[in-house]
């Protein structure tokens, strides 16, 4: 689907995600590890996609522009290493079948995911917008092209 | 709103200050339900009583008040994008201004001392006003009204409308003014307090909450946009009208619509959650569902009492109403509430010191199932329940169930505290699991 703002493409992402995130929890909250193990790992692989556009295209452009190396960009990298360290948990947890584990893992990963993202949706992408009205179209591009 | 406020989006206030609120909170309910519990059936009989209004107020500012306040310390800066300014040295002094004031209003109530009135009055009114201050200029420069912000802002307005009649009432009790029309009065206050202030402020943040953590679909854009503003227009038509132009009764038929419009927002949320794509199921959920239950039965009392179908043999309306919408609904959303914003606050508070000191590795942060007991999360539950059912009963016959219902809901308090408590001895244990392993490896 084609994207106009950085807003729509980055939050359209979000829906995506958690749509995948649903698929893996209610796998492993039937017990069916087959199916869990499969889910868990598309939802990281999606997941891992959207942090590294953020990452290594977004942010950089942001900060480029507002020569702000400590601001909101530094906060949303550090709450991507609190996700990450959940995922790892996610992931130990359904390669062993512990049920519980994953689940704690995955709600405490539910909870900072979605504060997160509304900040995003909310506050960053529109900034980044604003900012860089003039360069949306390239960077729309260079984020579809990451591999 | 003002565009140029560039936001920082490390706004969450330290750990310490919505805590301060969440964990006064339950004890003001052990407060309550041992008050109940040795009045007896003194405490049901009428809402005029001193210590019905004691009890009353002991849970909607003690309980509900405070946990409001505390938690919109922490979801003002993510939903509304922008921190209550100096929330640092703002929290406590509101909390210390909410807890005297409470305590003191109570005890105005039970030993009708002018003096305790204007105590009560003065530390409840610089409490409140200076969090209603600070909360306005947080949402003045809130970069995107969406609905959440609008039934946020109208909520505040409506705790301020509360704030002033109540202390206008309380001192008709300290004898500084002669209220005339106080029946009427006491009327629009609790009306600003229930659906002006809770009510919107729990749709407010059901509009963001919902989607995100069960992952619902949207409530459609036009229900969100135009209840918290349908609402808020209909209390303050019907306040004025009954206050300044027609004869209360009158007026009073506006009232039964704002109850039927509360009664939408029920179908509508059972309808999105039944369309959720999370499917699993955990306690929060079952206490979010007994307070939309409850909220949904009293719209249908309202509604019977409309059509004149009271019967003189069903409990008095107004303790039935009070007492389901303070106990069966608001205090059942805000105790599922609090078993996911505490766990998830100590989860975030010692993960991001641990980032900081530590990096990856080296100490484990249990995740937010770990830092709560689920069997004792349970039985909690368990008590909330029966307590809501033997208050169902007490108003039926004070004289035999009044007390049991003050001890089930003391009981359930106090549990509820508990449960949070650990949460927070485990925080600190982890904490200084934390802090010695940083030690030990810097040497």
């Amino acid at each position: 689907m084609m994207h106009s703002t950085i807003a729509e493409k980055m939050s359209a992402g979000h829906q995506h995600c958690d749509d995948l995130f649903a698929a893996a929890e209610s796998s492993v909250g039937q017990g069916e590890w087959g199916e869990a193990r499969a889910d868990f790992s598309s939802f990281n692989q999606v997941m891992e996609h959207h942090l590294r556009m953020e990452e290594e295209i977004l942010f950089p452009e942001f900060e480029a522009r507002t020569g702000q190396q400590g601001g909101p960009t530094e906060i949303m990298r550090g709450e991507h290493a609190q996700m990450r360290d959940l995922f790892l948990s996610m992931s130990e947890a359904v390669g062993e079948s512990d049920q519980s584990g994953y689940l704690g893992s995955s709600e405490t990963l539910l909870w900072i995911i979605q504060q997160h993202n509304s900040k995003e949706e909310n506050i960053l992408y529109p900034m980044i917008d604003n900012m860089l009205s003039s360069e949306v179209d390239l960077l729309l591009q260079k984020l579809s092209q990451l591999d | 709103m003002a565009s140029s406020v560039q936001p920082s989006l490390d706004q969450a206030p330290p750990f310490s200050i919505p805590l301060l609120f969440f964990l006064t909170a339950p004890l003001f309910g052990v407060i309550a339900g041992l008050l109940i519990f040795f009045f007896g059936p003194d405490a049901l009989v009428s809402r005029w009583s001193e210590k019905t209004l004691a009890i009353t107020h002991l849970l909607t500012i003690g309980v509900l008040g405070m946990l409001m306040c505390g938690a919109l310390t922490q979801i003002l800066p993510v939903v509304a994008g922008s921190p209550i300014p100096g929330v640092r040295w703002v929290g406590p002094i509101v909390h210390l201004l909410l807890t005297l004031g409470t305590l003191l209003l109570a005890g105005g109530f039970l030993s009708g001392y002018p003096a305790v009135f204007i105590g009560a009055v003065a530390s409840l009114g610089v409490g409140f006003g200076l969090f209603i201050l600070v909360a306005t200029m947080a949402l003045y420069k809130s970069w995107k009204a969406s609905s959440s912000v609008v039934a946020i802002r109208l909520a505040i307005i409506g705790l301020l409308v509360t704030i002033v009649i109540g202390i206008y009432l309380a001192l008709q009790f300290s004898g500084i003014v002669n209220v005339r029309n106080l029946m009427l009065l006491t009327n629009i206050h609790l009306a600003w307090g229930f659906l002006g202030w809770i009510g919107l402020l729990i749709a407010g943040m059901a509009f963001q909450v919902l989607p995100m953590f069960q992952m619902t679909p949207e409530y459609p854009g036009w229900f969100s946009r135009s209840f918290p503003i349908v609402i808020f227009i209909v209390l303050s038509s019907w306040s004025l009208l009954a206050l300044f132009w027609m004869p209360s009764d009158e007026a009073y038929q506006l009232v039964w619509l704002i109850a039927c419009i509360y009664g939408l927002f029920v179908p509508f949320s059972l309808y999105l959650q039944h369309h959720r794509r999370r499917k699993v199921n955990d306690i929060s959920l079952f206490f979010w569902g007994v307070g939309l239950a409850v909220l949904f039965l009293v719209c249908l009392l309202y509604l019977i009492r409309h059509l004149g179908l009271w019967s003189p043999l069903l409990p008095p309306f107004a303790l039935l109403q009070g007492g389901l919408l303070i106990y069966g609904f608001a205090l059942s959303l805000t105790n599922g509430m609090l078993y996911k914003i505490v766990p998830f606050l100590a989860w975030f508070h010692l993960q991001d010191r641990k980032m900081k000191v530590i990096g990856v590795g080296g100490v484990r942060v249990p995740n937010m199932k770990e830092l709560l007991s689920e069997p004792l999360v349970q039985s909690q539950f368990g008590f909330h329940l029966a307590a809501l059912l033997v208050l169902g009963l007490a108003l039926y016959r004070p004289e035999w169930f009044s007390r049991p219902f003050g001890l089930l809901a003391a009981l359930s308090s106090a549990l509820l505290w508990f449960n949070l408590y650990r949460v927070v001895y485990r925080y600190r244990r982890v904490n200084s699991g934390i802090t010695n392993f940083a030690k030990e490896h810097a040497r």
